[in-house]
């Protein structure tokens, strides 16, 4: 399908909501995916992989149980829109975490100057987080996971490595970190789209979703809720 | 925050903050978005017909119309297209022969009198041929990137048939029924932004001719009232043949274009509180620009004076059924006679700070319809204080508010309760305070308000209530010590992360939130749309329910040909002449 990048937002974020999520995160949802969407990147069959995945663990969002690294779920997978809102929400973690390399003290994780996230469902959905961590912070953020490299300056996104791996629903570990001065940011520039080319079967998986907002119709509603069937005397 | 943001916040709070070059502050954002005041809230210089008006007529812009292949039933399609500087724009209309039985303004229709697309340039055959296929389908069609808007307009049925029948037999309609109704279709819906396929704004908000909000769809009513004149025309001579007469360019001008508008665009202004903010906030500014000027020019007196005048005539003209409304109606003609007579000596603008002291004349002896009537009407004379303020009313990134995970959980606690204080005292447990609910329709996918506790809604409910939102985000902040970083607090809390983000929107942006109550039992939704419906432009807002509202756009504009012409006013026309209010029946 051929949709505008406003209208893939908001169904994305109707869906996220339909799915569960609170309001906020299903905002930071479509605004994930919308952003993807400008870079060409599937981001709504990849909340759709998500949304699903929530179906089968019912149990806790899939946030970090603390913003201390490495970040893991006590839902047993990390979520990549509260991981990913949280990366955003707290971007100097990644500094802490380059500076404990620096000083080469901390925790085994720390001191290769990396965040670890462990066990990520849709790991692609993170990038526009990194992106908004790089902005607060005016230094590119990088994420790897599966053989790919995702570096996101909070304009321009690279991506580095197979692009048939962009689509992968899980990665045992994501490595978040600061890119340091000098070093040049490695992979292809991506180019911006307009528009949104989703198979029809996932747009139609994500409104079975969204549908999950709307009120069923009675006939009060009808009468009531719309401010009452006047009739039309112009 | 963005340094973007910042540097443009810096630029808009200057003046502001120099109390040397202004003497009168803002009001206060407690005073002015209270839902009495913004439902109370008029047209402006820096409305957004306005802006196009302005401009098509500076830029000389012209028009023209590829096609009008209409038959004698009024079936068919024709094309009007605006030639700016760098751009074309052009309307595709089609025309169609609608059963009486199926023209409703619900959103929930399904057929129309006539459907419309804004289409990105100058359409080919094959564009004609697939818009011809989509556009009369609306929400159950897809338009693409090159369209720009999509809507749809229905016929006063009393006015079109009197204005057919009379031009047919040779001779002008009445002016009476004309002021009576004011329109020949009124649009029931105009989408754009992406909206059923249709371009996104960021994909033309850097033009400059559609930077300022809302011009595509101003720009489409604009040429739909010129279609709709030439559609009655055809039809009255599809009727009169030779005896039939073209309608008099007088009373084509008193004609706008009606528009229904029901509970769909009430959320727009929660939904936008950026936006919103430089709606309001360049208002605000303007008025305290007027407000701060020390001496009123005789000139700029007589400009004021003479549109006083015709703000008479044209409250003279408005007419509501609905007993709030048309209370409010009496009013204001009533308190518009005591500005009358209180300027009568001459006296009172040629004090020091003359827009001032009226200002605060009205606000101790008017009512808020007039008092809000009087703020548009003083920055009238004061185009070059006030106009530039227009470029500021746009807010490109509205939905990309990222939040600031390191401000402390004090700054968000100061910063809501200096909003919101108003709310915290209210019992969010009574049931009245809590009354209504906002949720959208399985059936047509439309906003609705329903009684929480008397329909099965709560579950669907929209977030659309900020101030009971930030009140109980309140609460789950009291337990959190001062310095810890709302990060924390957002990752054991993702259910108050809609609301704190908009405790840092409105922390930047003071006239973000409204001040009141959008759920309890005394809501009235019409507030809300005609605060939207004010910064378009519109006028004669008639309140049909406390839900929707009819109003008027364009009526006494002139025509897209006339706007070329050097005595044509494209500017104060939302007033009606004085000297046309006897033109002839």
């Amino acid at each position: 399908m051929n949709l505008s990048l406003g209208e893939l937002e908001a169904l994305c974020r109707k869906a996220a909501r339909g799915a569960g999520f609170d309001w906020g995160p299903a905002e930071e949802a479509g605004r994930a995916v919308r952003r993807l969407a400008a870079f060409g990147l599937p981001g709504a069959e990849l909340l759709l992989v998500r949304l699903a995945a929530g179906e089968a663990e019912p149990e806790g969002t899939g946030a970090p149980r603390s913003l201390d690294g490495p970040w893991r779920s006590p839902a047993g997978a990390l979520c990549p829109i509260h991981a990913g809102t949280a990366l955003a929400d707290a971007p100097e973690r990644l500094e802490e975490t380059a500076r404990s390399e620096a000083s080469g003290r901390g925790a085994e994780d720390r001191r290769s100057g990396e965040l670890a996230m462990h066990e990520v469902i849709a790991p692609l959905l993170l990038v526009p987080f990194a992106g908004l961590a790089a902005r607060r912070l005016g230094r590119p953020v990088s994420l790897a996971w599966s053989g790919l490299v995702a570096i996101a300056d909070g304009e321009a996104l690279r991506l580095d490595g197979e692009r048939g791996r962009v689509g992968g629903e899980r990665a045992g570990t994501v490595r978040c970190r600061l890119l340091p001065d000098g070093e040049a940011p490695a992979g292809e520039a991506l180019a911006r789209t307009t528009r949104a080319h989703p198979e029809r079967g996932c747009v139609e998986r994500l409104d079975a979703f969204a549908h999950r907002t709307y009120a069923p119709a009675t006939e009060e509603s009808r009468a009531r809720g719309a401010g009452g069937a006047v009739a039309d005397d112009g | 925050m963005l340094d973007g943001a910042k540097a443009r916040d810096g630029a808009r709070d200057a003046g502001a903050a120099d109390g040397a070059e202004r003497a009168v502050g803002r009001r206060d954002p407690g005073t002015v978005m209270r839902l009495a005041r913004l439902g109370a809230f008029h047209q402006t210089r820096l409305s957004f017909m306005r802006q196009l008006t302005r401009r098509l007529a500076r830029e000389r812009w012209r028009f023209s119309r590829p096609a009008f292949e209409i038959d004698a039933a009024g079936v068919g399609h024709a094309v009007l297209t605006a030639h700016g500087p760098e751009r074309s724009y052009s309307l595709v209309a089609f025309a169609h022969d609608l059963p009486d039985e199926q023209r409703s303004d619900r959103v929930i229709a399904e057929a129309w009198d006539a459907t419309f697309c804004l289409f990105d340039g100058v359409p080919e055959p094959a564009d004609i041929e697939r818009l011809a296929a989509e556009v009369p389908r609306q929400e159950a069609g897809r338009v693409g990137e090159t369209e720009l808007t999509l809507a749809r307009a229905n016929r006063s049925v009393r006015l079109w048939e009197h204005v057919v029948e009379s031009l047919a037999a040779g001779r002008q309609p009445e002016t009476a029924r004309i002021d009576e109704v004011g329109y020949l279709m009124r649009t029931t819906a105009v989408y754009g932004s992406g909206k059923f396929g249709a371009a996104d704004r960021e994909c033309v908000a850097g033009r400059p001719e559609l930077a300022a909000p809302f011009q595509v769809e101003m720009l489409t009513v604009y040429l739909i009232r010129a279609f709709v004149t030439e559609l009655v025309e055809h039809m009255a001579r599809a009727r009169g043949g030779e005896a039939a007469v073209g309608l008099d360019r007088a009373l084509a001008r008193r004609i706008g274009i009606g528009n229904s508008t029901g509970l769909g665009m009430a959320p727009f202004i929660v939904n936008h509180p950026r936006l919103f903010d430089r709606w309001i906030g360049a208002r605000e500014e303007a008025l305290a620009r007027v407000r701060s000027v020390e001496r009123a020019s005789p000139g700029e007196r007589a400009a004021f004076e003479s549109l006083l005048v015709r703000s008479a005539l044209s409250a003279a003209r408005w007419h509501s059924a609905h007993p709030v409304q048309a209370t409010r109606i009496a009013g204001f003609r009533e308190d518009l006679e005591r500005v009358r007579v209180h300027l009568e000596d001459g006296d009172a603008l040629a004090g020091p700070r003359p827009w001032d002291a009226l200002h605060r004349w009205a606000g101790e002896r008017l009512g808020v319809e007039c008092q809000e009537a009087l703020a548009s009407l003083m920055l009238e004379p004061h185009g070059e204080l006030v106009d530039e303020l227009a470029g500021d009313m746009s807010c490109p990134d509205e939905t990309a508010h990222p939040i600031d995970g390191r401000a402390s959980v004090g700054a968000t606690r100061t910063t809501l309760e200096s909003v919101h204080g108003w709310a915290l005292g209210l019992d969010w447990e009574a049931r009245e305070q809590v009354a209504r609910a906002w949720y959208v329709s399985a059936e047509k996918l439309e906003p609705r308000l329903g009684e929480r506790f008397e329909e099965p809604i709560a579950p669907y409910e929209q977030p659309l209530a900020p101030a009971r939102d930030a009140c109980a985000l309140h609460r789950a902040l009291a337990d959190w010590p001062d310095a810890a970083p709302v990060a924390e607090f957002l990752l054991r809390h993702p259910e108050h992360r809609h609301a704190l983000r908009r405790v840092q929107v409105v922390a930047e942006s003071p006239y973000a939130e409204i001040r009141d109550n959008t759920i309890s039992s005394g809501v009235l939704p019409i507030d809300m749309l005609r605060a939207k419906l004010s910064f378009f432009g519109a006028v004669h807002f008639d309140p049909r329910s406390d839900r929707w509202v009819r109003i008027c756009l364009y009526g006494n504009a002139p025509y897209p040909e006339e706007l070329a012409h050097p005595d044509t006013d494209a500017d104060t026309w939302p007033y009606p002449p004085l000297e046309a209010d006897g033109a002839p029946a």
